[in-house]
């Protein structure tokens, strides 16, 4: 058999020529996974790999690159998506396929659908959040509108004073949350125990969650936990969607307070936790008005005592004086009758005196010096004296008539 | 035994005598006996109630310190 060789040039120019017959100007649709990426921010280029993977086993892959003029498809894929363009992310692109003699075939990127992630991401929370519920019904339920954890139905202390925060080292997070707490203007004095962990990117969420058991195996008595981040990439939330850190927040025996800075969405560790916030500032200040809230009630609480106190004193007053009078009133009763009694009294012996009745024109009769009560007793020529009011008379009996 | 008494049983007692006296169950002979008594037991409320509210008015003057 006869070989005719051809040089390299010529077989990719054949290549080349083979390649755009079929693909130049007809950007394609695909959809392939991320991965080795090299992003040049400040030369606004980008090499990766696209791959698809069966299970485990990569049953395609091809390097793709994101030249300047499509550079800002990153930008618009991260504010769209709110995740961070990295590698392991599926994704739908439009690429044009190229075929370069130095550099050999490449995918040139020319805009990624972020509907296509949005959707996806969306049906892995929905399938993540299904499982939470469906393994776990008695620290997870759903009515269809509101999750219900163990964690949800932990009510806050009226008096929060001991905190333990996990937040990134050196983060605006905690610098944030600690100068809200520690300048409140009503001088509360918090205990704050920190629970320093990596809170983005890989891994993160196995970091936090040990940071949960750390404070689980502390013992201390935390009266909440504020998982708080702040400052640093707003795309990367992904910790905060994780499985495992969702079901030990939503398990979790004291109150997790979250504010992760999430400005338009609402992650899984939100919804499993006792309260979610958008940022550290505002758990802070939550701390802070809860805390205030109580002292305010306290403070009313006192005041009614006092004022009821006086109410009370008052009616004591009231009740004394009228005590005064009924003893006032009663003793005059008492006596005035008393004294009625008395004249009655008087008046009688007055009416029944002998003089009173000689005055009114008796006479007394006695014999031999005692009084005659009965005429039978007395005798024809019996002496007698007769007693007058004015006159005293001795006299005899001539005559008894019967 | 009349600085151990407290006010609610003061006022007991004077009820107590108030009603004796307005149901004529008080002879004349111990009538000012009576009297006498009631008069200490006033005395005995109206100083617990002044010690009252003197300290009533000491808590005024903390609480409005506070706010």
């Amino acid at each position: 058999m006869q070989f005719q060789p051809i040089s390299l040039t010529q077989l990719a120019a054949s290549i080349s020529h083979t390649i755009d017959a079929t693909f130049i100007d007809k950007p394609i649709w695909v959809i392939a996974e991320t991965s080795d990426i090299k992003n040049y921010t400040d030369r606004y280029y980008c090499f990766l790999s696209l791959i698809e993977k069966n299970e485990s086993k990569i049953t395609a892959k091809l390097e793709a690159v994101i030249w300047r003029n499509s550079y800002h498809i990153i930008n618009k894929f991260e504010q769209n998506t709110q995740i961070k363009f990295d590698k392991n992310l599926k994704l739908l692109l439009l690429v044009n396929v190229t075929f370069s003699s130095q550099y050999g075939l490449k995918l040139s990127v020319l805009d990624i659908d972020s509907s296509y992630t949005l959707g996806n991401i969306e049906l892995e929370r929905k399938a993540i959040l299904h499982r939470l519920v469906k393994e776990n019904p008695k620290i997870i339920a759903f009515d269809g509108q509101y999750y219900f954890t163990i964690n949800k139905q932990l009510s806050i202390p009226k008096i929060i004073r001991k905190i333990a925060i996990i937040t990134a080292p050196n983060s605006d997070g905690q610098r944030d949350f600690l100068h809200e707490l520690k300048n409140n203007p009503n001088s509360f004095v918090f205990e704050i125990d920190e629970y320093l962990t990596q809170i983005q990117g890989n891994g993160a969420s196995e970091s936090i969650l040990k940071q949960l058991q750390n404070i689980a195996a502390s013992k201390s008595n935390y009266d909440v936990i504020a998982i708080v981040r702040g400052g640093g990439s707003q795309t990367d939330f992904t910790a905060f969607e994780n499985y495992n850190l969702a079901l030990a927040i939503a398990a979790f025996p004291i109150p997790i307070i979250t504010g992760i800075g999430h400005e338009r969405n609402i992650s899984i560790a939100d919804l499993m936790s006792n309260n979610a916030l958008k940022t550290p500032t505002k758990v802070a200040t939550y701390i802070i008005e809860n805390n205030c809230d109580f002292e305010e009630d306290l403070m009313q609480n006192y005041s009614s005592i006092l004022h009821y106190s006086f109410q009370i004193i008052d009616n004591c007053k009231s009740e004394l004086e009228n005590i005064k009078s009924d003893l006032t009133q009663s003793t005059k009763n008492i006596i005035s009758t008393q004294k009625q009694n008395l004249e009655n009294v008087n008046l009688t012996l007055k009416l029944l005196s002998p003089e009173n009745v000689l005055a009114r024109g008796y006479a007394i009769v006695s014999k031999n010096k005692s009084i005659v009560t009965n005429g039978e007793t007395l005798n024809e020529n019996d002496s007698i004296n007769i007693k007058f009011l004015n006159e005293n008379i001795d006299a005899i009996i001539t005559k008894k008539n019967g | 035994m009349a600085k151990k008494i407290t006010y609610q049983q003061a006022n007991d007692e004077l009820n107590n005598i108030v009603e004796e006296l307005q149901n004529n169950m008080v002879t004349i002979d111990i009538i000012s006996q009576k009297l006498e008594r009631a008069k200490a037991l006033v005395e005995i409320c109206y100083q617990t109630l002044k010690g009252t509210e003197e300290k009533l008015s000491e808590s005024i003057k903390h609480l409005e310190s506070l706010k």
